[in-house]
């Protein structure tokens, strides 16, 4: 007769206690509590974290509980097959990051056509099982089948399909043959149709590809079955030598100070960095004397702070691994000064895609070529636990539905990250981007943790919505702390996004009608096509802690949800 | 006496007019409604790009029909064509992948409906993914063309009542505006609660050609 062991026994308990608050948590678009918070695109998700904590764990076990529900209930934004990158704010007054960005496969070279965005040559090596099984090893306290239970049963029961996903299997569905594929349709188009909003999503393959990670962790995706799948459906761009060479990494997180209150965010080669400067450059203005979001007044200097830091991310921030990033000029209060001193209060000085570019260590670099461009298709997730651990990730499959190339038997998409590399430009031979084998693709993720002048976590967020990523992000921690908003007003107050990469400045519907005459008078040329709440400008899920009270709001933007143990 | 005599005259008719005209709104109440059926093959294409006429490809092979699925089709494909079933429903990503926006496809779905009335083929319209084919866009589509059509056939509720036990995101009809088009314009609307239910109707439309 089998015994069980007391670590085992101890594991089932806690699987059925997993269970038994499954029954326990709710979620909703903004909720409150003292216990823990969990903010993702989709309640379901937001519940499986909530579960988690409510069975004991801490954010880091909620995290990448939420991390792997959201590849399920969310599948055109997150996958097993996609990327992310984590940064933590532990109890302990540690501030990490989990860099689990996909990487180029080995045999690509400057010669290498990045230009496809579907199928196989499209896509990077995966990096969400390596970093989630990082994160849980490193900071969790709960093992691999107890985080992903909520995931499994989500996968293998089923979920109502709701409206937002419903669209994007209509796009999926007009991208492909996917109502006759033999792979896809099964799975999302069961009559060979769009499924009915309300019908039940069932994916099974997932549940076994989640089950095989639950027994042997990232082994399965990287050297198991899983593994042998992915180098057969990838038709020769990736081998098992690429899969097996890949490596989540554990790097420091990027620490800067904005008005006494200390920003948390992603090292390169994402855009923590864009965050982090244009904040510094921000901390040299008093934005407290404008009268809040629809001034033109705070508008056109955030705007060009904005505009300024992200001037500097095409010629210095490359893969960490391949580049040395002068990461202390960029954030040095004396750079700061000094990109600050080129805003002219009076006039839009840079109106289009004309911001020069700055020297932090006296170096003179050109501009890079054009940014490759991430779609807006990523996901947020922000957690906090009672401790005072803070989670926040953002994840990936580059486009809605990556490269379009399900996994056969196991139930998920594969990135297409490879485009977000840039070709090479002999006219250009210091780009720090350019496609290179094993190589991070930049992109413009920024999940971000904020504690307050006593140290304490304050403020976790983060959103997707590619090159608007960096302006929401900081817009909404201005909204918050210089204009004194709360977390529900500073997300659904209209959005602008400055980049260099745009020629105009670009302004969600919202904004009043004198405000952007002032804007233009200034020299702003302005976009302001968009709609109300339009999901071109992010999808925020995050985390506010007022006088105690935890506060989670789920994206308005899109359907996020939050829930509370 | 006569102006009497003829006011008297009046009120026989008008009254004889009201104890008539309900028992022949029952008779007409009454009839067989007129079986409409088309003949095949049948021309599928999309008014907007939208994933909808890719779906209508499934429906028309489990209807078992005769027919051709174009996305984007030409004047050409209508060569021998009985039918045409255009699916309405605008896709920025569809347009956008098509190399059009949408002043360019009603221009194009125009010349398309044009030369169908010169060749006399029926048209079907079909908007079948709900509301979230009902935006500025598709309802530039919806409105302009619908009116042409020969037969609607729409997924959505009929009614009020009928719109409660339905999902929002699923009634293509939730303003009434389909119901609005085919009374203005007489023509016959099939509404179904679900895309399956489609089969059932082009079934009904396109009836088995009898063997030998």
């Amino acid at each position: 007769m089998r015994r069980f062991s007391n670590k085992g026994l101890a594991s089932i308990l806690l699987v059925l206690l997993i269970t038994l608050f499954a029954v326990v948590a709710t979620a909703d678009q903004v909720a409150t509590g003292t216990k823990g918070m969990v903010a993702t695109a989709h309640e379901l998700a937001s519940q499986a974290g909530a579960e988690i904590l409510a069975a004991g764990g801490n954010a880091v076990d909620a995290a990448v509980a939420a991390a792997f529900a959201i590849t399920v209930v969310e599948p055109n934004a997150s996958s097993l097959g996609g990327e992310g990158y984590m940064v933590l704010s532990l109890a302990d007054g540690r501030d990490l990051a989990i860099d689990y960005r996909s990487w180029a496969p080995g045999h690509v070279n400057i010669n290498t056509d990045r230009s496809p965005t579907t199928g196989p040559e499209s896509t990077c090596i995966p990096g969400v099982v390596a970093g989630l099984c990082l994160a849980l090893q490193e900071y969790g306290t709960m093992s691999l089948s107890e985080v992903l239970t909520p995931a499994i049963r989500l996968a293998e029961e089923g979920f109502p399909l709701d409206e937002v996903l419903a669209d994007r299997l209509s796009d999926l569905y007009g991208y492909t043959d996917a109502g006759t594929d033999p792979v896809v349709g099964p799975i999302y188009f069961p009559d060979g149709l769009i499924p009915e909003p309300g019908s039940l999503v069932v994916n099974k393959d997932l549940a076994h590809a989640l089950k095989l990670i639950a027994e042997q962790g990232a082994y399965a995706f990287y050297r198991g079955e899983i593994a042998a799948a992915i180098v057969e459906a990838m038709d020769g761009f990736y081998t098992s030598a690429d899969l097996q060479r890949y490596q989540a990494v554990v790097r420091d997180a990027l620490v800067s100070e904005y008005r006494e209150h200390t920003v948390i965010g992603t090292p390169p080669i994402v855009a923590g960095i864009v965050v982090a400067e244009a904040l510094n450059i921000l901390d040299n203005f008093d934005l407290s004397v404008f009268t809040g979001w629809d001034d033109p007044g705070a508008i056109h200097i955030i705007s060009q702070a904005l505009l300024l830091a992200s001037a500097d991310r095409m010629p210095y921030i490359g893969d960490p691994d391949f580049y040395d990033v002068p990461l202390e000029g960029l954030l040095s209060e004396e750079y700061a000064s000094a990109r600050a001193g080129l805003i002219d209060l009076e006039h839009a000085i840079f109106p289009t895609n004309s911001a020069p570019v700055g020297n932090p260590e006296l170096v003179h670099l050109l501009i890079g070529a054009a940014a490759a461009e991430e779609s807006p298709s990523t996901t947020q997730i922000s957690v906090l636990d009672a401790d005072g651990n803070a989670v926040s990730i953002t994840q990936t499959i580059s486009s809605f539905w990556g490269s379009r190339d399900m996994i056969p038997g196991y139930g998920f998409f594969m990135n297409n990250e490879l485009h977000n590399l840039n070709a090479y430009n002999p006219d250009n031979p210091n780009d720090v981007n350019v496609i290179g084998p094993y190589k991070r693709p930049r992109t413009v993720i920024a999940p971000t943790i904020v504690r307050d002048t006593l140290g304490d976590v304050f403020l976790v967020v983060g959103s997707p919505g590619a090159g608007r990523i960096p302006s929401s992000v900081v817009e909404a921690i201005v909204n918050v702390i210089d204009f004194g908003m709360t977390l529900e007003e500073a997300i659904k107050a209209p959005k602008f996004c400055s980049r260099v990469a745009y020629k105009e400045l670009r302004m969600e519907s919202g904004y009043s009608a004198e405000t952007l005459a002032a804007l233009e008078a200034l020299g702003h040329k302005v976009k302001a096509t968009y709609g109300e709440l339009d999901l071109y400008f992010g999808g925020f899920n995050a985390i506010i802690v007022e006088d105690g009270l935890m506060i989670g709001v789920g994206s308005f933007r899109r359907s996020g949800g939050a829930a509370g143990p | 006496m006569r102006r009497r005599s003829l006011f008297i005259l009046i009120a026989c008719l008008i009254l004889t007019a009201l104890l008539t005209l309900p028992t022949l709104a029952q008779e007409t109440e009454e009839e067989e409604p007129a079986v409409i059926a088309f003949e095949q093959p049948v021309l599928i294409t999309s008014i907007g790009q939208s994933a909808g006429a890719a779906q209508a490809k499934i429906l028309a092979m489990r209807a078992g029909l005769d027919f051709v699925y174009e996305q984007r089709a030409s004047l050409d494909d209508l060569e021998g064509m009985k039918a045409l079933i255009v699916v309405m429903g605008a896709s920025g990503k569809g347009l956008g992948a098509a190399g059009v926006d949408i002043d360019a496809e009603i221009e194009w779905a125009t010349e398309l409906f044009d030369r169908v009335r010169e060749l006399e083929i029926v048209i079907i319209a079909m908007h079948i993914e709900g509301s979230s084919r009902r935006g500025p866009m598709s309802d530039q589509i919806n409105t302009t063309f619908a009116p042409r059509a020969d037969y609607l056939i729409i997924k959505g509720a009929a009614t009020e009542e009928e719109a409660a036990n339905i999902d929002e995101a699923a009634n293509g009809n939730i303003d009434g505006l389909f119901t609005t088009i085919a009374a203005e314009n007489e023509i016959p609307i099939a509404f179904v609660a679900k895309t399956l239910d489609v089969v059932v109707v082009l079934e009904d439309l396109f009836p088995a050609k009898e063997e030998g």
